[in-house]
């Protein structure tokens, strides 16, 4: 399984390194510094998300699936794959935010209404490239269409909206390989869960 | 030889005291905070005329104080914020959001549970959520959580009814509440709100 992380700011190359560190497995992390970089907007979260929404397409051909996780992804336990499992026929897997969401606009209800959840970005994964790259590819196009969304969180909402028009085989996720929810050091430390997600806490690994 | 000291002693309560208007400006500790009788100046100056009565008990530090609620009707202070000494759990009390501080200045509040399914608090009602003026999500931590405040939905409609309207990113996560299921969301999504139940 390839794993793949984008960082564009320093802050997130910090958060990156920290996910590196906790992992302890090879994960390639796209920065500033990748040949393929270049800003799309001066806007930095506007131009993050795009190169997260674009991440596919920064992957050298390979035969493996992919595993996306954000760069603020850490794990506290040591081999946190051991019990990672994914049914054979499944294309995209990712974990779903809880809840019922009811928006004050019809673009982000249409896209929850289709999905009967929201979905979450942070842990995500394809079963080959090509499909990372089909899913991405129509993201990218979407999340563009409206960057004046995206400081209303309008990072997620495009993934769904593109994914409605794919017929690929779903799976949902356990919460405990992306319990992003837990924000404080003794929750972390008491949960049973694999990964998490903070700005905060970068030396806690 | 008499030594007169400047400083004055400064109470320590372990209860605390209720409102008493003859105490207005007298300060003391509670629960490691210093606390104080509010002047009719006091209330003044953070705009709670009318709201309260000189002599009411507040914290010093009640800019973004958030840990720190009151019972409107028995002035009990709480701190969600340590769950294992959090007091009278099996007692419904008011949630007022004087009992914030400033409720002008708070851009997030949270008292729900972070993911542990234990009940946090029992509210029957909320009041004053009208000067919740400047709600803001953080990232992916909403701006409200009352998640596990066995809400009804007469109070998260009431709760919905009286917000003001936002142009902010503002998320309300009143998920697993008793009326949860059966509030009205779009009392909420049509001021501007995203609600979570």
């Amino acid at each position: 399984m390839k794993l793949f992380t984008v960082a564009i700011g320093k802050q997130y190359e910090n958060e990156a390194q920290r996910l590196q560190r906790s992992i302890n497995l090879p994960i390639e992390v796209f920065t500033k510094n990748h040949s393929k970089y270049n800003l799309v907007n001066n806007d930095n979260l506007i131009d993050g998300l795009y190169h997260k929404s674009n991440f596919a397409n920064y992957i050298e051909i390979t035969s493996e699936p992919i595993l996306f996780l954000d760069a603020d992804i850490f794990t506290l336990k040591q081999n946190p794959f051991e019990d990672f499992s994914i049914k054979s026929d499944t294309d995209f897997a990712y974990v779903p935010y809880k809840g019922k969401y009811y928006f004050p606009d019809n673009l982000r209800q249409s896209s929850f209404d289709f999905h009967q959840h929201k979905i979450n970005s942070g842990f995500m994964y394809f079963r080959n490239l090509e499909i990372a790259k089909n899913i991405c590819n129509d993201w990218n196009i979407e999340l563009m269409k409206n960057t004046d969304l995206i400081q209303y969180q309008y990072d997620e909402y495009p993934l769904m909206i593109s994914l409605m028009n794919k017929n690929y085989k779903i799976e949902l996720l356990d919460s405990k390989w992306n319990n992003w929810e837990l924000s404080e050091l003794h929750e972390f430390s008491n949960s049973d869960s694999i990964f998490f997600q903070s700005h905060n806490f970068l030396n806690i690994i | 030889m008499f030594y007169k000291s400047s400083r004055k002693i400064i109470p320590h309560y372990t209860d605390l005291p209720l409102n008493n208007s003859n105490l207005s400006g007298q300060e003391f500790f509670y629960k490691g905070k210093l606390w104080h009788f509010m002047t009719q100046l006091d209330i003044d100056s953070i705009g709670w005329n009318g709201i309260v009565e000189v002599g009411f008990v507040a914290p010093y530090l009640k800019i973004l104080d958030a840990s720190i609620l009151y019972n409107n009707s028995h002035t009990n202070a709480y701190t969600p914020s340590n769950q294992t000494t959090f007091l009278d759990q099996n007692i419904y009390h008011s949630l007022n959001i004087l009992g914030f501080g400033d409720p002008t200045k708070l851009t997030q509040i949270n008292v729900g549970s972070s993911g542990h399914p234990f009940v946090t608090a029992k509210y029957s009602q909320i009041l004053n959520a009208n000067l919740l003026t400047n709600l803001n999500d953080k990232g992916t931590s909403p701006a409200i959580d009352f998640r596990y405040c066995s809400l009804t939905s007469q109070v998260i409609d009431s709760l919905f009814t009286q917000l003001p309207i936002t142009n902010k990113v503002a998320t309300i996560n009143i998920n697993s509440n008793t009326g949860s299921a059966s509030c009205t969301p779009s009392i909420a999504t049509s001021k501007g709100y995203i609600v979570i139940t």
